[in-house]
């Protein structure tokens, strides 16, 4: 049986990297005694399929996680026995059956939406026609950081929606951004590109990225993967 | 969600943040407003080494059983926090609670290696705390010091109010009730410590004046106080079966050295190598029984989820029940999946059984530790292993298809000459050749002889206590002589710089003087010492020379028997006669049978229990 699992990741939980959250994961599955598909071999381990890995620093409230059960499990029943043993911060939201030929982890993802936080004592007066300057070049360049050394990558088909929204202390930047296997752009990316191309000082702990949703391309339409 | 003590922004811009967020499963969360004594439990080193320590789980949850305290978990910061620390003015904090420490009744260090020492009095600094003991004041938390090192507390006895010798689990929480009646009865810092002096197993260090003669060595070593004892006996526990061992493990954030369930499956160690610390000072031998251990084993895995568990004990192959154990827990693991990782054991038919099933396919690399290369030497160190063994354990091996064989040696021991040190990489090639005499068709393709060396130290409560260390010189003329002899392409040779070897040669058989060279060692920079990458000698030697203390003096004299020795008002059971004894039989190449096969009133007897008293 394959099964999806959305779950948050807030609070604390934001300084816990990818490879620890994946060790997390296994253990609390272990303990939750879930009939969950081991590898064959003589070092059997536990298939995990992650959507997309959430850098560290980041907190998000649409994480998904598949994996294959070898026997039937209620939904509800695997949530709160996972629930019982996760720490507080990561929370399973909702379970999901999935048919058999559904693609799982990466392969099923395709674009993410993202909220970025930046407080507005941290950037100049004229942050709001600097982000919409940006966005609405012909062409956005972007510096990616590669094995090869850094190279110049466009990214403006890449950038799906942006949208500004502020309150008393923040501004708040709204992205829905290529992903998975595909095409992938880090919202980091962007916004240090916004950063440099206005030549204001780009620190990655003075902004706050909050992922709010993954999702799938189906018939031309971006679908949560909860769908 | 518990506030933390380090904003957001920080923890961003250091290393692995989540090493300071405290909080992880199985953690222990208390109210604090229903607890008389905090204690913070400090393991003076990074949070993924502090956190594969069994010791510090044992007493976590131990500590924790009661009521009345709230024991909660402090680690070195990494040099990066330190920095962040230091400059927006965070004192350190504690992972549960992420309160300051400065406000704690009791901050207690476990002493596992020299090499933290600087980082013993970083912690007490970094803290808010006096780093000397004399300059504290009533505010100021208790400092209290254990661990394997704290048999010889001398080098830290200025910095530390009082240690416990000993097994913390034993009498440790005799302590606690002291302290609960005092801090209600109300009274002074100075009168807890005196408290104290009516204890088994503690040492309070500024109630015994230390007079020295013109050579250095120490002229007597008295109390100041009338109730101070003359002799410090270690606590231990008798039964393992029936003292606390914690069914929960804390789940680390971040990968740690030792990710996986520990199992203790005895304490102590049958063999008496003579060079070996851990194997006097953790007498007598006292085994869990099959029972325990699996009852043990099944809780711990279920309540932490782990894929793997390690046996833990200094020669797990001495184990009494191990076959009948062995093969109950490969059962149990088979079944749900869990690895068995099998550390320390001795290389026979019997363990490489054993091995092939726990590793099945992952047949990698082999293990021996003969510790010298010749006969004679392995018999002067009484290390209870012969060339033939090591031979036919590596036919053995390589027929049941291993292809690599790691050797550990010490290079440096007492009586050591060049024809030891030849013999290492004879030894090593005549594993080679083996190799070859078997049949292609009934071994691997080709063979690997990794040789590693590291340098002796002697350590206190040893039979080779009275010895001098090698001088770095030395250790590094012989490293390279054994480089010049070993010539196979099959053999590959690791060594390393003998300097941190040297400085704990000096620091381990220390007395209160050396207390001035870790302070002026510390207050120079040193942190994280036995850390390669951050290891400055430079700034030693520097703190060598403004305290005019002789490294040499400490490490590198040949010290008389009837010496007094800075722990000789320390007892671990095991008597001097014995150890020297011990040290006459080791100059004549004479070795000693082991606790199981013949008993050589060492003197561990007197704690009434474990193997002294098997049948």
């Amino acid at each position: 049986m394959k099964v999806r699992l959305k779950f948050t990741k807030i609070g604390h939980m934001k300084f816990l990297g990818h490879l620890d959250l994946q060790r997390l994961f296994q253990r609390c599955i272990r303990r939750a005694d879930l009939p969950i598909e081991y590898s064959k071999g003589f070092n059997p381990h536990q298939h995990l399929y992650f959507a997309l890995p959430l850098p560290l620093g980041a907190t998000s409230e649409g994480e998904y996680l598949d994996m294959n059960l070898t026997s039937g499990v209620e939904p509800q029943e695997i949530k709160n026995s996972l629930n019982a043993f996760l720490p507080e911060g990561i929370t399973v939201q909702d379970v999901y059956i999935l048919s058999n030929d559904s693609l799982v982890g990466m392969a099923a993802v395709d674009a993410a939406e993202y909220r970025i936080s930046i407080d507005k004592e941290t950037v100049p007066s004229n942050f709001m026609d600097a982000v919409n300057n940006f966005f609405n070049q012909k062409e956005i360049l972007a510096e990616k950081r590669g094995k090869k050394g850094i190279k110049e990558i466009s990214i403006k088909e890449m950038i799906y929606k942006y949208t500004l929204d502020e309150n008393d202390k923040q501004w708040m930047i709204y992205l829905v951004l290529a992903a998975g296997s595909k095409a992938n752009l880090k919202p980091e990316t962007v916004i240090e590109q916004l950063y440099k191309n206005n030549g204001w000082e780009y620190k990655d702990y003075r902004i706050h990225i909050h992922r709010i949703n993954i999702f799938s391309r189906i018939n031309n339409e971006f679908l949560p993967l909860s769908d | 969600m518990t506030t933390l003590r380090v904003k957001d922004d920080l923890l961003l811009q250091v290393e692995k943040p989540a090493r300071y967020i405290g909080n992880e499963v199985n953690s222990v969360k208390k109210d604090i407003n229903k607890i008389d004594i905090r204690f913070a439990f400090c393991f003076p080193d990074v949070y993924e080494v502090g956190m594969s320590h069994l010791g510090m789980q044992i007493l976590y949850y131990y500590l924790n059983q009661r009521e009345d305290t709230y024991c909660e978990r402090v680690f070195a910061p990494w040099l990066d926090m330190e920095q962040k620390m230091r400059d927006n003015n965070i004192p350190l904090f504690a992972l549960e609670s992420q309160e300051d420490v400065k406000n704690f009744d009791f901050l207690g260090f476990t002493l596992q290696y020299e090499m933290c020492y600087t980082n013993v009095i970083n912690l007490i600094d970094l803290a808010g705390i006096p780093i000397w003991s004399k300059d504290r004041n009533e505010e100021d938390p208790i400092i209290c010091a254990g661990g394997p090192c704290a048999y010889n507390p001398e080098p830290l006895a200025h910095f530390v109010d009082f240690f416990y010798i000993g097994e913390g689990e034993a009498t440790l929480g005799e302590v606690f009730d002291i302290y609960k009646k005092h801090k209600k009865e109300g009274g002074s810092r100075r009168e807890f410590l005196e408290k104290l002096l009516d204890v088994e197993g503690i040492y309070v260090p500024c109630f015994y004046d230390v007079h020295y003669k013109a050579d250095g060595t120490i002229e007597s070593f008295i109390p100041n106080h009338p109730r101070a004892k003359s002799k410090i006996h270690k606590q231990i526990v008798k039964d393992l079966d029936k003292t606390y061992y914690p069914t929960h493990a804390i789940m680390p954030w971040i990968q740690t050295v030792h990710d996986r369930v520990v199992l203790e499956v005895f304490r102590g160690c049958i063999r008496g190598c003579r060079f070996c610390h851990a194997g006097i000072v953790y007498r007598p031998v006292r085994e869990k029984s099959k029972e325990v251990l699996m009852k043990q084993a099944s809780l711990l895995l279920k309540n932490t989820g782990y894929e793997e568990i390690s046996l833990a004990s200094l020669s797990t192959s001495d184990y009494s029940e191990l076959e009948k154990f062995s093969e109950e827990l490969l059962e149990v693991c088979r079944e749900s999946k869990i690895n068995i990782s099998l550390p320390s054991l001795r290389i026979d038919e019997f363990s490489l059984d054993l091995m092939g099933k726990v590793q099945e396919v992952r047949k990698s690399s082999l293990t021996f530790a003969p510790e010298a290369g010749t006969q004679r030497l392995r018999d002067v160190i009484n290390k209870g292993i012969n060339e033939e063994d090591i031979l036919s354990g590596s036919r053995r091996a390589f027929e049941g298809g291993w292809d690599r064989v790691k050797l550990y040696f010490m290079i440096g021991l007492p009586t050591e000459t060049e024809e030891d040190i030849e013999g290492i990489a004879d030894l090593a090639s005549k594993i080679v050749d083996v190799f070859y005499e078997i049949p292609k068709e009934n071994r691997a393709k080709a063979v690997k002889v990794v040789v590693s060396s590291s340098c002796f130290v002697p350590k206190p409560f040893t039979p080779f206590q009275w010895e001098p260390q090698n001088t770095y010189q030395e250790f590094m003329d012989k490293q390279y002589f054994l480089k010049g002899k070993i010539k196979r392409k099959q053999i590959q040779y690791n060594y390393h710089d003998a300097i941190v070897s040297s400085l704990e040669g000096m620091i381990a058989r220390g007395d209160r003087k050396v207390g001035d060279v870790l302070y002026a060692a510390w207050k120079s920079g040193c942190r994280f010492d036995g850390w390669s990458e951050h290891f400055d000698f430079e700034k030693w030697e520097q703190a060598f020379k403004d305290t005019g203390i002789n490294p040499a003096f400490y490490a590198n004299r040949r010290r008389a028997y009837d010496e007094i020795l800075p722990w000789d008002h320390i007892s671990v059971g095991v008597t001097k006669a014995f150890l020297k004894r011990e040290h006459e039989k080791a100059m004549k190449g004479e070795v000693t049978p082991n606790c199981r096969q013949h008993c050589e009133n060492c003197g561990a007897k007197r704690f009434n229990g474990g193997i002294c008293y098997e049948s």
